[in-house]
């Protein structure tokens, strides 16, 4: 290992935890790093509390569980769109190919029409986020096999009908207020979650990374096409499935806890490329890494930037974007 | 001998569309065969379906005395290595990490390649002679160097038959060259049966032991090279006319070439 790389994966194993323990202290109630110390050591250690019951509030009911989601969510995105990408043999591929946040979307708009909890809406955007994805996968699927062109473009077509059955929602919606909360959920943010979405979100969040991360390898060989893969004793479709049904598994969790957020694994993987390389193998870990740290920053942004809560989806985007443009800039429209 | 492949009846099309059909091969140990014929005769999708990446609609395939459809993937890749023609990919890899893929069949679903799978990589590399571009990056090496590379992948998976789709196509004089002595090599020392389609009837007479003209999606002729590259046998597969001549090859041994005649188009 070269002394550049050892530097780089140091980098990449520190990044997220300084950011989350600094993410602590962000916030309009102040707590002291001393107490903060204490108040976290006194799960473990038998130590008598001599702080405030809010301060106690603060850190394990609002700032912890968003943290841990930030992280997660951040990670789960950035990890599947450099897991697509691989697979899809194309770098310009998000997370969303198969349908998966317009399923989602359309399932959330749903449950807010209905006027059900938040419990309902994460729910029916869980089931359609998937239900979008099966169709996309059932659609793509011709002659027992599933050529890589026939899901994108069957993922295309599985898009387009959710979309237009989301903008069917907001027509009917009650404009006063259901149209705007559909609107804002569409725009991603986690200022409403609490720790129960951390108990249901986040198990699944790991899994699904659990197996991305175990096959990494081998999305190198699926990377190089179907016919070579194959030739190379490589079961493509059980491969393609497993892929797909961990992307599935951690953005449609992600997505129905925060809504939707863009960019983030369109952009992640590009930057993990640029610092370890091609190879899934240090690919998938370093996007984790790297998407996990930022979407813990950009909510940062969004709690503490203005005095209102700024969505996540606009801040991805307008940081997101001018650095994607760079970053094509940078590699004159290649693949870094 | 068991052959290393043997196909009797061996069939393919695409809907009403035969590409061919009828055909007997066997290929053994120390062998290199090409298959020469022109565009459109099925050189490619018999290759394929050597390599079970196309189904054979009809016929038999066995692999060392093994009946192919009873093999799985994972055994089959490891008895035979396929030479994709190069081509340009999405991501920059290291010619190293290229090589690697070719240790997939050897390694169950969830391992990573080990220290040893790599030790295995760079012998391949090594053997190829491309040990100085292990660690650049396969997009920005030459077309001949790509060509190695992909050889190198095959090797790497330890096979016993290397199908080659044409090898030397996109390449210049001097790779072209490299290439096949690098077949040479291959069949000679490392007892590697190797099967080529290839569009130059001199690179057949410069590598193989064996040649088999198709045409039409059947074999026309099979044998020796000097007995079925002739000037008859030239004419009805690519109608064009040529010369077969002599020539010194620099170490007092004679080599034929095919030399195809211009003026005499006309006559097609």
């Amino acid at each position: 290992m070269t002394h550049r790389r050892r530097l780089i994966v140091i980098l990449l194993v520190v990044l997220p935890f300084t950011a989350a323990c600094l993410s602590f202290f962000l916030g309009r109630y102040p707590i002291g790093p001393a107490t903060l110390v204490r108040v976290l050591a006194s799960r473990i250690l038998p130590i008598q509390p001599d702080w405030p019951d809010t301060v106690e509030t603060v850190v394990f009911n609002i700032r912890l569980p968003r943290i841990i989601l930030a992280l997660c969510i951040g990670a789960s995105l950035s990890i599947s769109g450099a897991a697509f990408q691989g697979m899809f043999q194309n770098p310009l591929v998000s997370p969303d190919i198969l349908g998966v946040t317009a399923g989602a979307g359309f399932g959330a708009a749903v449950g807010i029409l209905l006027g059900g909890s938040s419990l309902l809406v994460q729910v029916l955007a869980l089931l359609f986020g998937t239900l979008a994805v099966v169709l996309s996968y059932a659609i793509g699927r011709i002659y027992k096999t599933t050529p890589t062109l026939m899901l994108v473009l069957s993922g295309i077509v599985v898009g387009a009908i959710f979309s237009a059955l989301l903008s069917l929602a907001k027509y009917v919606a009650d404009p006063r207020q259901k149209l705007p909360a559909i609107v804002f959920w569409l725009m991603g943010s986690l200022a409403a979650i609490s720790k129960r979405d951390v108990i249901t979100a986040v198990p699944p969040m790991l899994a699904g990374m659990a197996g991305l991360l175990a096959v990494r390898w081998r999305i190198n060989i699926l990377s190089m096409g179907d016919e070579e893969a194959r030739s190379l004793g490589l079961k493509t479709d059980l491969l393609k499935g497993i892929v797909i049904v961990c992307c599935t598994a951690v953005t449609a969790s992600a997505v129905s806890v925060c809504g939707i957020i863009g960019w983030i694994g369109l952009v992640i993987p590009h930057v993990g490329r640029m610092l370890v390389g091609p190879d899934h193998r240090s690919l998938l870990p370093a996007s984790l890494a790297l998407g996990a740290t930022y979407l813990l920053l950009i909510d940062n942004l969004a709690r503490t930037l203005i005095s209102a809560e700024i969505p996540l989806g606009i801040l991805t985007a307008i940081v997101g974007a001018p650095f994607f443009a760079y970053l094509l800039r940078r590699t004159r429209g290649g693949t870094t | 001998m068991e052959p290393r492949i043997r196909l009797r009846g061996g069939a393919f099309s695409y809907r009403d569309h035969v590409i061919f059909r009828g055909l007997d091969l066997d290929l053994f140990e120390g062998e290199a065969t090409c298959l020469l014929g022109p565009n459109g005769c099925g050189k490619t999708t018999l290759l394929r379906c050597l390599n079970a990446i196309l189904k054979l609609q009809e016929g038999d395939l066995w692999l060392n005395g093994q009946r192919a459809s009873a093999l799985s993937e994972t055994k089959r890749a490891r008895m035979m290595g396929f030479v994709f023609q190069e081509h340009t990919i999405q991501f920059p890899y290291s010619v190293l990490d290229i090589v690697l893929m070719g240790r997939a069949p050897h390694l169950s679903f969830l391992a990573s390649p080990s220290a040893r799978d790599r030790q295995i990589a760079e012998r391949a590399i090594d053997t190829v002679g491309i040990a100085h571009l292990e660690d650049k990056r396969y997009t920005e090496i030459s077309g001949g160097e790509r060509q190695l590379a992909l050889i190198a992948r095959a090797l790497a998976q330890e096979p016993q038959v290397l199908l080659m789709d044409e090898p030397t196509s996109h390449l210049d004089f001097g790779n072209q060259m490299l290439i096949l002595e690098t077949i040479n090599r291959l069949v000679q020392e490392a007892h590697i049966a190797v099967i080529m389609a290839t569009h130059f009837p001199n690179h057949a007479l410069l590598t193989s032991t064996k040649v088999l003209l198709m045409r039409d999606g059947g074999f026309v002729a099979e044998g020796a090279p000097e007995e079925v590259i002739t000037g008859s046998y030239l004419k009805m597969l690519y109608g064009v006319n040529v010369e077969v001549m002599s020539v010194g090859n620099g170490s007092g041994r004679q080599d034929r070439v095919i030399v195809p005649l211009m003026n005499a188009h006309g006559t097609r």
